[in-house]
C-alpha cells in the first residue's frame, strides 16, 4: 500500500460540530483528506461532553465525540477575538474545502460567508449544512437528528397504531442521510473543480436532505393523497415481521417475499394456512440465532435482532469482516470504534489516528496558515489562539 | 436549468442493481450519464410501490420514477452469451458500476471484477450486498428489515414493553445506496492517487451499524446496554410529549448534549403554567437527576398541562423563537404541506407517468455553480436498448 489515499492532498477547514457535520468530514478524513477542526475552548462542541463518557464530563472523554472525529486535527481559536477572522482566511487560502453546520447567522457574524472566503480563494468548496437551510421561515431554527426526522415525517413512521410514535430511537438523519449527502456534494464539487478550476458554494438544508432519501411516503401523498402509517403493508412480501424467540428478549426479523421464499417457509413449517401464527409458534421454541439459521438455510431473508453485544461479539460476522476497530487515545485509553462500512481492493480502511484533543494541533498553525511562528505566537499572546 | 453546467457530466455509471437506484440517482441528478442495465422483466424497483392510483403495471411506480428520471434503460439478458458480451463492451467506456450481487455470481457470468478490470483498469466496481462479500453470513438473504435487524437498529426502535420495530421507508436501502455513491466517488476521485479503479465491497449490515449511534460504546465504556425506550423520555426535557393535535419532540438540556432547558422553564413560567418555577431549582440542571423516573414524570405533567391546549406547529414556532430545539412530529401530509419547505421550493417535479406530472422531494443539496436537477422522466423498459446496441456495433462511444 505504498500509494496515496484517495483524498490525499485535500485540506478541509472544519467548523462543523455535534452530529451530521463531523460525520461528513470524518468520511473525508478517513480517506486521506487533512481535516482541521476549528474548535472553541469557551464554547466547545457539545459532543465533547456527551455520553458515553469514560470520566466525569471532561472534554476528552466522550465515546460519542471519539467515534465521529477519527483522523482529524484540532485547532483551538477564540472566534470572538479580533484577528481570528484573518487567521481563518489565511488558513482558507491553503485549503480546498471549508465546512460548517451552524445556522446561517453564525458564519455571517464571523464574517466568514462564502463570498468572504471565495475572495481569498476562488477554488474553495464551501459547505454550509444548517438544519433548515439558508433561507425560509425556519432558517434560524435549531435541532438534532431526531428533530429533523420529526419534521421530515420519518419519526412518525416508527411506532405502533394507537401509541405515541417513537422514531428509530436514534438521531438517524445525523448518522446516514445527511452526512452522506453532504459528502457526495463536496466530492462532486471537487470533481467539477478538476475540470473547471473553480470552487463553489454548497448549501444544504438537513430537513430537505433527509426527505430526499426518505421519499416514498411523500410521493404517495403527493400523487394519491394517501397518508402513510407505521403499519403499512409492503408490495412483494407474503409476510414480514419481528418474531419473539425462546431466549430472554430474543427476537428474529423475518421478511418473506412472495414466490419461492414463501413456498419454502410453508414447507419448513409444514402448514398451508395461518402461516404467520405458525411461524410465531415455531420461533417461540427456538433461539433467534437458531431460527435465523434455519430460515436462511431455506433461502428466506431473516436475522436475529442484534443487540449491541451481538454486534461486537468476537466470533460475529462484523468482526469476521474486520468492521470494528480499536484505537489508543491519550485520555480514554484503548476503545472501540465503528469502522468503515466498505472494503476497497487497494485502499486501506484502518484508522490512522484517534479523535484529536482540543487544540492538539495548534503547533501546526504556521504551516496551516502560511504564517511565521512569530506571527502565530503574537496571535496566541492576543488570545486568538487558546 | 437549460444548458446549466453539470458537475459530473463526464462520468458514466452503469447501474446493475434491483433496488439501490438511489446511488445512481445522485450521479444522474448532477449530470452523469447513468444507464440502468435491466433483465427482460425489468428491475424490481419498477414493481415497488408507491404506485400511481390503482395501477400496478411496470410504468406505474412512483418509487421507480423518483429513482430513475433522467437515466437510460438497456435490457440485457445475462443468461445469454451475446448480451453478456455486449455488457462487457459497455464496461470499456464506464467509470463506475453499482452492483448488488456476490462476486461468485458475477464470475460465473464472466463479469467478475478481475475479469472486467482487464478491459478497463480505471473501472470502479461498487458492490452492495446484505452482508458484504466475505464472512460467515456473506451468502445470507437480506432486505431492508433484515439489514435493520442485523445491523442493530431494530433493537433500538420500539416500545419498552414490546418487541423491536423497523421504521417504514427502506431507510437501510436508501442509506446503503447513498453510501455506495459516496464510496464510488471517493474511488473515482482517487484513481490517480491510488493507481486506477478499485473493487468496493459494501455491507448493508455495516451501513446500518454506522447508524447505531453510540450503542456499542455505551456497552464497552460503561457496561450499559442501550435498548428501545418507546415513549419514555431519556431524561426530563428530551423526549416525545403530547400536545393538542399530536406530539412534539423536545430536546432540551443545559449540560451534555442539548441546550435550552432554562429557556423551556422560562417559557412555561411566562405562560403561567403551575409549578413551572420549581423547574428552576439547581438540581434540574443535573442530567442524572432529570433521568430519574419521578422527575421525568414531574416534568411530563407540567409540560402536558401547557401543551394540551396548544398545537404542534404553534409550539414549534413559539419554542424556536426562544431558541429551543422543539419540533412537530409530522406525517407525510404535514411534511408535504410544510410552510418552510414550500417557501424554499423544495418539492419539485420528479417525473411523469403517461402525462401525469409527479411531485416529490427535490434537491438534497444546492451547488451554486453546478445546480442539481431531476431528469424529466424515467425510461421505459429497454427504451435505449437499440440505440446502445447500434452505437456499440458501429464502434462509436455510447452517447
Amino acid at each position: 500500500m505504498s500509494r496515496s489515499l484517495p483524498l490525499a492532498g485535500i485540506r478541509v477547514i472544519d467548523f462543523t460540530w455535534v452530529g451530521a457535520g463531523p460525520f461528513t468530514t470524518k468520511i473525508l478524513a478517513d480517506f486521506g483528506a487533512e481535516v482541521v477542526k476549528i474548535e472553541s475552548r469557551t464554547r466547545p462542541d457539545q459532543l465533547r461532553r456527551a455520553e458515553p463518557l469514560v470520566g466525569k464530563r471532561g472534554l476528552e472523554e466522550s465515546g460519542y465525540f471519539a467515534v465521529r472525529n477519527t483522523n482529524k486535527k484540532s485547532i483551538s481559536i477564540d472566534m470572538k477575538a479580533p484577528g481570528a477572522r484573518d487567521l481563518i482566511l489565511d488558513m482558507a487560502r491553503n485549503a480546498d474545502v471549508m465546512a460548517n453546520s451552524f445556522s446561517p447567522k453564525a458564519m455571517k457574524k464571523f464574517g466568514l460567508e462564502y463570498a468572504d472566503v471565495a475572495a481569498v480563494n476562488p477554488r474553495i468548496v464551501f459547505l454550509s449544512m444548517p438544519m433548515a437551510g439558508a433561507t425560509g421561515p425556519y432558517r434560524d431554527y435549531i435541532g438534532y437528528g431526531m428533530s429533523i426526522a420529526a419534521i421530515a415525517g420519518m419519526f412518525g413512521l416508527g411506532g405502533a397504531p394507537g401509541r405515541a410514535p417513537v422514531g428509530t430511537g436514534t438521531n438517524f438523519p445525523d448518522h446516514l442521510p445527511n452526512p452522506l449527502h453532504a459528502a457526495f456534494a463536496v466530492l462532486s464539487a471537487l470533481a467539477w473543480r478538476r475540470q473547471s478550476g473553480k470552487g463553489q458554494e454548497i448549501a444544504i438544508s438537513q430537513i430537505e436532505s433527509t426527505m430526499a432519501a426518505f421519499p416514498d411516503a411523500v410521493l404517495d401523498y403527493a400523487a394519491n393523497g394517501h397518508v402513510a402509517s407505521p403499519d403499512g403493508a409492503k408490495e412483494g412480501y407474503a409476510l414480514r415481521g419481528v418474531f419473539r424467540c425462546a431466549g430472554d428478549d430474543d427476537w428474529c426479523a423475518v421478511a418473506v417475499r412472495t414466490g419461492a421464499p414463501f413456498d419454502a417457509l410453508r414447507k419448513l413449517l409444514g402448514v398451508t394456512s395461518d402461516i404467520e401464527a405458525a411461524l410465531a409458534a415455531w420461533a417461540r421454541t427456538r433461539t433467534a440465532e437458531t431460527a435465523e439459521r434455519a430460515l436462511q438455510a431455506q433461502g428466506i431473508a431473516a436475522s436475529l435482532v442484534a443487540r449491541p453485544a451481538d454486534l461486537i461479539r468476537d466470533d460475529g460476522h462484523l468482526n469476521a469482516r474486520g468492521f470494528w476497530q480499536h484505537l489508543e487515545h491519550p485520555v480514554m485509553g484503548r476503545t472501540l470504534y465503528h469502522g468503515i462500512a466498505a472494503k476497497f481492493s487497494r485502499t486501506p480502511t484502518g484508522y490512522r489516528s484517534c479523535a484529536p484533543l482540543l487544540g492538539q494541533h495548534n503547533d501546526e498553525l504556521p504551516e496551516l496558515a502560511g504564517l511565521s511562528a512569530e506571527q502565530i505566537e503574537a496571535m496566541a499572546a492576543q488570545g486568538v489562539i487558546k | 436549468m437549460i444548458n446549466a453546467v453539470k458537475a459530473l457530466a463526464n462520468i458514466r455509471v452503469l447501474d446493475l442493481t434491483q433496488s439501490l437506484g438511489y446511488a445512481s440517482k445522485l450521479f444522474a441528478d448532477l449530470g452523469a450519464d447513468v444507464t440502468l442495465v435491466e433483465p427482460p422483466a425489468g428491475i424490481a424497483a419498477r414493481r415497488q410501490g408507491p404506485f400511481l392510483g390503482e395501477r400496478r403495471d411496470e410504468n406505474a411506480s412512483l418509487h421507480f420514477q423518483y429513482l430513475s428520471a433522467g437515466k437510460r434503460s438497456v435490457v440485457i439478458d445475462l443468461t445469454n452469451g451475446r448480451d453478456r458480451a455486449l455488457l462487457r463492451e459497455m464496461l470499456r467506456n464506464t467509470d463506475i458500476v453499482i452492483d448488488d450481487r456476490l462476486q461468485a455470481h458475477r464470475i460465473a457470468e464472466g463479469l467478475g471484477y478481475n475479469q472486467v478490470s482487464e478491459l478497463n483498469p480505471n473501472l470502479v466496481w461498487c458492490s452492495v450486498t446484505p452482508f458484504g462479500q466475505s464472512g460467515p453470513r456473506a451468502a445470507d438473504a437480506g432486505d431492508d428489515m433484515v439489514a435493520m435487524a442485523s445491523g442493530g437498529m431494530a433493537w433500538l426502535t420500539g416500545y419498552a414493553d414490546r418487541g423491536p420495530l423497523v421504521v417504514e421507508g427502506d431507510l437501510a436501502i436508501y442509506s446503503a445506496a447513498q453510501y455506495a455513491a459516496v464510496m464510488s466517488m471517493i474511488a473515482y476521485l482517487g484513481r490517480e492517487a491510488t493507481g486506477g479503479g478499485q473493487f468496493i465491497d459494501i455491507s448493508m449490515q455495516e451501513v446500518v451499524a454506522l447508524g447505531t449511534e453510540t450503542a456499542p460504546q455505551f456497552l464497552t465504556l460503561k457496561g450499559i446496554e442501550r435498548r428501545r425506550i418507546g415513549e419514555d423520555e431519556r431524561q426530563a426535557g428530551i423526549g416525545i410529549y403530547p400536545c393538542r393535535d399530536g406530539y412534539v419532540l423536545l430536546y432540551a438540556a443545559d449540560s451534555g448534549l442539548g441546550t435550552g432547558w432554562s429557556d423551556v422553564v422560562a417559557w412555561l413560567r411566562e405562560s403561567g403554567v403551575p409549578d413551572a418555577d420549581s423547574l428552576s431549582a439547581p438540581e434540574w440542571f443535573d442530567n442524572a437527576f432529570k433521568a430519574k423516573p419521578e422527575n421525568k414524570r414531574k416534568f411530563r405533567a407540567i409540560f402536558a398541562a401547557f401543551a394540551a391546549t396548544r398545537g404542534k406547529q404553534d409550539l414549534f414556532e413559539q419554542g424556536q423563537a426562544r431558541h429551543i430545539a422543539i419540533a412537530p412530529i409530522n406525517d407525510s401530509r404535514e411534511a408535504f404541506n410544510d410552510a418552510h419547505l414550500n417557501a424554499c421550493g423544495f418539492f419539485t417535479r420528479i417525473g411523469e407517468i403517461d402525462g401525469t406530472e409527479l411531485k416529490g422531494p427535490g434537491a438534497p443539496y444546492h451547488l451554486s455553480e453546478t445546480p442539481w436537477a431531476a431528469g424529466s422522466r424515467a425510461p421505459r423498459l429497454g427504451e435505449q436498448t437499440e440505440a446502445i446496441r447500434k452505437s456499440l456495433v458501429s464502434g462509436e462511444a455510447v452517447a
